[in-house]
């Protein structure tokens, strides 16, 4: 058995060992061991004053289990998840094709993801002025060494803001996040927790998803906002040339009554297959928007 | 039952006893706990009631307390510590302690029946 001296090392060996699992769950697994090791430490050490830390941390690698060990312990709990994403993936697989293709207007899961992706525009917008307005403050404020505490404290804000980000994901699409919010692994004095807070890629990697919700934000919003109303629109194109016949208000192109017999079912048609197409997108679009949240805000 | 003046402990058995109701053992260690407890004291606690010959790993509670807590058995809640990293407390719900009532006379159900069976063994 390998003698663990430091937490790291063990937990680097505990990542390598829950490959292929899903990053939320090899997430949990590794502030789990975290937390308990550096508590157990810490206990055999007051216990034992003259103990040095790494024997301490070996010792309590020896309770805590290998991480073979314990990764086959989250692996088994990975499985659950997994087994029920199986069984939805197989329901899918054996439902009909009119079903795959009209069920999504009674999956509550559709009118989540559009709503999140529709909620990205006023989000995107919020993270943006707060972020560039925190940078430019302490970038102005950089000649004082007040602009650096400002921006260490807009960088410590970027954990909790990240964290509700991630919970807010969980929430609407469904996709696991870890439980905890991210935290400064360092310990010591003040200067060796900034250290570590530049030099952690998450925090860099949270930011730029930050800046990226911004344009994004406003391309789903236009997108969806745009083919939701057309799909409306045509899908109301009857109601709308009722409406002009009895008030004589004359809306759109002016048709024959021949023409409009043909027209009017034809777009309210091409409305229902726009809204249909349109609903499919956003699930889609919500999906790999998950996607890219969960690898830029997970990464460890 | 081994008839040996010594009868040797069959490690392999114990622990899957043990495996097939850690669930209810830490349901059952928050259920007693006035205080919300964090994955370390839990462990703890379950060391100094183990009078069994398993060695438990207590990396392997956490995955199922944290299963417990996305069927909403626990409650957990994330508290800073003075040094190291932040510590996840487990509290135990209401539908905890009803799963836990139910999941007791199951016990109590199983071992009566088990015991019965093994006194049979013994009377025939």
């Amino acid at each position: 058995m390998v003698e663990y001296t430091k937490i790291r090392d063990y937990v680097k060996d505990l990542k390598r060992e829950l490959g292929g699992v899903d990053e939320a769950i090899v997430s949990d697994a590794l502030d789990d061991a975290e937390e308990h090791l550096s508590l157990m430490a810490d206990e055999i050490m007051a216990s034992d004053g003259d103990l040095k830390r790494e024997l301490a941390i070996s010792r309590a690698v020896r309770d805590y289990g290998t991480p073979k060990e314990v990764a086959s312990a989250y692996i088994d709990l990975g499985d659950e998840v997994r087994e029920k994403e199986e069984k939805i993936k197989k329901r899918r697989e054996t439902r009909s094709l009119l079903c795959d293709i009209f069920c999504v207007y009674g999956e509550g899961r559709t009118y989540l993801s559009l709503l999140y992706l529709l909620l990205m525009f006023p989000l995107g917008i919020i993270y943006f002025t707060y972020l560039v307005t925190m940078i430019s403050v302490s970038m102005s404020l950089a000649i004082f060494i007040f602009g650096f505490i400002v921006f260490g404290l807009f960088l410590m804000s970027n954990y909790g803001l990240a964290y509700l980000h991630s919970r807010l994901t969980e929430m609407m699409l469904g996709i696991r996040m870890p439980k905890k919010p991210r935290k400064l692994r360092a310990k010591g004095t003040i200067w060796q927790r900034i250290k570590a807070m530049f030099s952690d890629p998450r925090m860099y990697s949270s930011v730029a998803y930050m800046f990226l919700m911004f344009p994004l934000g406003i391309i789903y919003f236009t997108v969806f906002v745009t083919l939701i109303a057309i799909a409306i629109a045509l899908m109301l194109s009857p109601f709308t040339a009722m409406v002009s016949d009895m008030w004589g208000v004359p809306i759109g192109i002016p048709m024959p009554t021949p023409a409009r017999l043909v027209i009017l079912p034809l777009s309210v048609m091409i409305g229902f297959v726009l809204l249909t197409w349109t609903l499919h997108l956003s699930n889609i679009t919500a999906y790999y928007h998950g996607k890219l949240t969960k690898a830029l805000m997970l990464k460890r | 039952m081994s008839k040996k003046a010594e009868p040797k402990r069959d490690e392999k058995f114990e622990k899957e006893l043990i495996t097939g109701l850690i669930s209810l053992i830490l349901l059952a260690i928050t259920n007693n706990s006035r205080e919300p407890m964090y994955g370390y004291q839990i462990a703890k606690q379950m060391e100094i009631g183990n009078k069994t010959n398993v060695e438990l790993k207590q990396g392997t509670i956490y995955p199922v307390l944290r299963t417990m807590e996305k069927k909403g058995l626990l409650k957990s809640e994330i508290k800073a510590s003075g040094s190291g990293p932040p510590r996840k407390y487990y509290r135990i719900t209401r539908k905890g302690q009803d799963k836990l009532e139910v999941w007791i006379r199951a016990w109590e159900d199983t071992s009566g029946f088990v015991n019965s069976v093994l006194r049979g063994d013994r009377d025939g």
